[in-house]
């Protein structure tokens, strides 16, 4: 059997031996598959992709991207100074240990349940993968390609989009990447405790409702943009670091 | 042209302090060829550091038609010792030998001609679009050099240029350099520890001894031109040359600090 | 004090500082309390056994989740990385289930066995699987097959390489992955606890902060970081000492 057939038997099982249990239940809570996908289908093609999804894909990218961007500009800075890194030590890492879960009351409480408290809360708990890769990411530059961009009369400017943020590049998508799947779980976690619209909003209000299948539904909505966001991200990744990727394959 | 007047430099403070350079003195010529040889850890890379900018001498004076070096001069372009690490990997050949002429031409034509023109005298056109990891050793030495050639410097400083590849390289390289400069007139300044290599280059040999590094003797070279790997080398005077030189350096590394480390040993670890 | 701690301690201090000064003068709104008040709640409260017992119970959750997800994760990394037909077979679910994060399964998990300290054992389980299976398949992947072949050449039995050989070069990657899986299990349990009401520190910041307790809540947010620092600390103490040997190798080629 190809190679791909193995990878792909264990997946098509797991789904059979779901659809053939599920078949016949009459348990509430373990609906047929056919009814969780016929709720799939009425949910999210496509009654509920603008109302819960949009807002839901919206928030998570406007934290990553609000995370990405500070994260890489206050690395950099820190990265650059050892005085600055020294002085908030203690700050980064108290702030980065810090379960995010935790200030979802907090941020609910002072932002309400609205988009920009979920955002906020979000944008936070990634700035530090992506921060502390920025900060290691420069501090590990080799200094001869300093020496030959300061010999070379570039630019601050220059020096900074030329030369340091593309050899950091590398070690800064590997925290963009942890932060994406961070950026997921609290999307998921700020919609599941207050909220008023999402995916995981109607997921939950779906059980309170006792709308089993609706639930299931979501989880498998859930899940699949696990998925989809993992393979955009590593795409993107391969795109933007295709000469990283062709240098390690050669040595 | 260039003139280096006592220089002195020394690393650290207190009592681990290092004299890297004790006092150095020594001018080029505009035109000329000049090799640096010493024995390793002499301060060569110190001394062109000092010579393009890039440290601060802690006393002496390096100047440049009569203005003093305080950073970076346009006049100067350098060419560092490791290809791998002075190519940025990111960029293709092109945009390596061209990043440093986006502050001296607007256009993007003029930019890509003086490129073209500059991986034609080293022999790479039509590597313009390649990565520098897609080229062997001796091929991103040659974009390094191009890259300096297309900055149009009035000085070309190479750096131990030729010291991570292989023998025949070296001798194909050195003989790109005399050629390059036969065509360009650019002045150069050529650190190096090979001393048949500086020989074989240089209108003039300035050896200098075990750190801290102070010039023992400057040696003309009076052998003719063009020179030619086989010729020059069997010559009698090349002979003698090299074994005036090699007894210099000899006896510096002798009483010099022999446990002295040898600071480019350590360069090729990094990869 | 040695000069090196007096920038870190004076900024951290003016930070602070001037946390009280903007709250003191009403700049900051009065859900967020001074320094000096949650300062003052912590001290009153650090000798409470309520306070202990939500520490002790979301401590719990982690410490069971971590068990279980590493020995699961560490096993199914380990066998799949020796058997290439486990590794075919395992490896199109894994490749799929990975980037699905744990908190997806809450809702359904609340609806079959309801909000009690099992739900968050077992999510955050999951989530602690994950980055120990990855690291282990690594690890057992990575050992450098000039390393067994000398270990055969020179007559060493299957145990002996695996003791010799194998797990020395496993041992930094199960302890990078043990750091990861640390602090994804912690996040993921107080999370569970916030949302399903299962008693921890979660759910008595949400009791706190629902209750408009502010001192109280900002109180547990400072308890939970610094046990987030404390648990790094312990991990990355441990990962360092297992990459001690080889550190020279991991700077160079980081």
């Amino acid at each position: 059997m190809p190679r791909t057939g193995l990878r792909l038997l264990v997946p098509v099982l797991l789904v059979l031996l779901w659809w053939t249990t599920s078949a016949g239940s009459t348990s509430p809570f373990y609906p047929p598959l056919r009814e969780v996908l016929a709720a799939f289908g009425e949910s999210w093609l496509f009654a509920r992709v603008g109302s819960d999804l949009v807002p839901s894909l919206t928030r998570l990218l406007a934290g990553l991207l609000i995370a990405t961007t500070v994260g890489i500009a206050v690395g950099t800075a820190l990265g650059r100074n050892r005085l600055l890194r020294q002085a908030l030590n203690p700050a980064v890492q108290f702030c980065r240990s810090l379960p995010g879960a935790a200030l979802i009351p907090v941020s609910v409480v002072l932002f309400g349940i609205g988009d920009g408290s979920k955002i906020l809360v979000i944008a936070f708990v990634c700035l530090f993968p992506v921060l502390l890769n920025t900060v290691d990411a420069v501090r590990g530059i080799d200094p001869q390609l300093e020496d030959v961009a300061r010999s070379y009369r570039l630019t601050p400017a220059q020096r900074l989009a030329f030369v340091l943020l593309p050899a950091a590049a590398p070690q800064i998508f590997a925290g963009i990447r942890t932060a994406l799947g961070i950026a997921f779980i609290m999307m998921v976690v700020t919609e599941l405790y207050a909220a008023t619209n999402g995916v995981g909003f109607v997921t939950l209000s779906a059980r309170n409702s006792f709308d089993v299948p609706q639930m299931w539904a979501g989880t498998v909505l859930l899940g699949l943009l696990g998925v989809a966001l993992s393979a955009l991200f590593l795409a993107l990744q391969r795109r933007v670091l295709r000469w990283h990727i062709g240098m390690t394959e050669r040595t | 042209m260039l003139s280096v007047t006592n220089l002195r430099k020394t690393y650290g403070s207190g009592v681990q302090a290092v004299e890297a350079i004790r006092d150095l003195t020594l001018t080029v010529d505009r035109g000329e060829f000049v090799c640096v040889v010493g024995p390793s850890g002499a301060g060569k890379t110190t001394l062109l550091k000092s010579l393009c900018g890039l440290t601060k001498p802690s006393s002496g004076t390096v100047t440049l038609a009569g203005a003093p070096v305080t950073g970076p001069p346009k006049e100067i372009a350098s060419v560092f010792q490791d290809y791998s690490r002075s190519l940025m990997p990111w960029f293709t050949v092109h945009r390596n030998v061209g990043l440093p002429l986006y502050n001296r031409y607007r256009s993007t034509a003029d930019r890509a001609e003086r490129v073209a023109t500059a991986l034609d005298a080293v022999g790479l056109s039509g590597f313009g679009d390649r990565y520098p990891w897609q080229l062997s050793g001796g091929m991103q030495q040659r974009v390094a050099i191009a890259r300096g050639l297309a900055y149009a410097p009035e000085i070309l400083l190479l750096d131990e240029p030729f010291a991570s590849v292989d023998a025949q390289t070296r001798s194909d390289l050195e003989d790109l350099i005399l050629r390059v400069r036969d065509d360009t007139g650019v002045t150069m300044l050529l650190v190096t520890h090979d001393i048949d290599e500086a020989v074989y280059l240089a209108d003039r040999v300035v050896v200098l001894s075990a750190r801290p590094s102070v010039v023992l003797e400057t040696v003309e070279v009076d052998l003719p031109r063009p020179r030619d790997q086989v010729t020059t080398k069997r010559s009698p005077r090349f002979a003698e040359l090299r074994a005036h030189v090699l007894t210099l350096i000899r006896r510096t590394a002798l009483d010099g600090s022999a446990s002295t480390p040898d600071h480019h040993s350590t360069t090729g670890e990094r990869r | 004090m040695r000069p090196a701690l007096l920038l870190p301690v004076l900024t951290t201090a003016a930070l602070l500082a001037s946390w009280e000064a903007l709250s003191g003068t009403g700049t900051l709104p009065p859900e967020i309390p001074p320094v000096s008040a949650v300062a003052a709640w912590l001290w009153a409260n650090i000798g409470t056994a309520v306070l202990w017992a939500a520490v002790a119970q979301t401590l719990a959750h982690w410490a069971l989740a971590l068990v279980v997800g590493v020995t699961v994760g560490a096993f199914v990394g380990a066998t799949m990385a020796s058997a290439p037909v486990v590794h075919e077979l395992l490896l199109g679910i894994v490749e799929f289930l990975r980037p699905i994060p744990v908190v997806v399964y809450l809702p359904i998990m609340l609806l079959l066995l309801g909000a009690r300290p099992v739900v968050v054992v077992v999510l955050a389980a999951v989530a602690a699987l994950w980055p120990m299976l990855l690291q282990t398949l690594y690890g057992v992947r990575d050992v450098d097959p000039v390393t067994t072949d000398t270990a055969r050449v020179f007559g060493l039995t299957t145990p002996q390489r695996l003791v010799w050989v194998t797990a020395p070069n496993v041992l930094p990657y199960f302890f990078t992955g043990l750091r990861i899986a640390s602090t994804v299990t912690l996040l993921v349990a107080i999370a569970i606890e916030l949302i399903g009401a299962v008693p921890g520190l979660g759910n008595t910041l949400a009791a706190y902060a629902g209750n408009g307790l502010y001192d109280a809540t900002y109180g547990v947010i400072v308890i939970a970081g610094l046990l987030g620092v404390g648990l790094n600390a312990v991990f990355e103490r441990l990962e360092r000492r297992a990459l001690r040997w080889h550190s020279a190798y991991r700077t160079q080629y980081a």
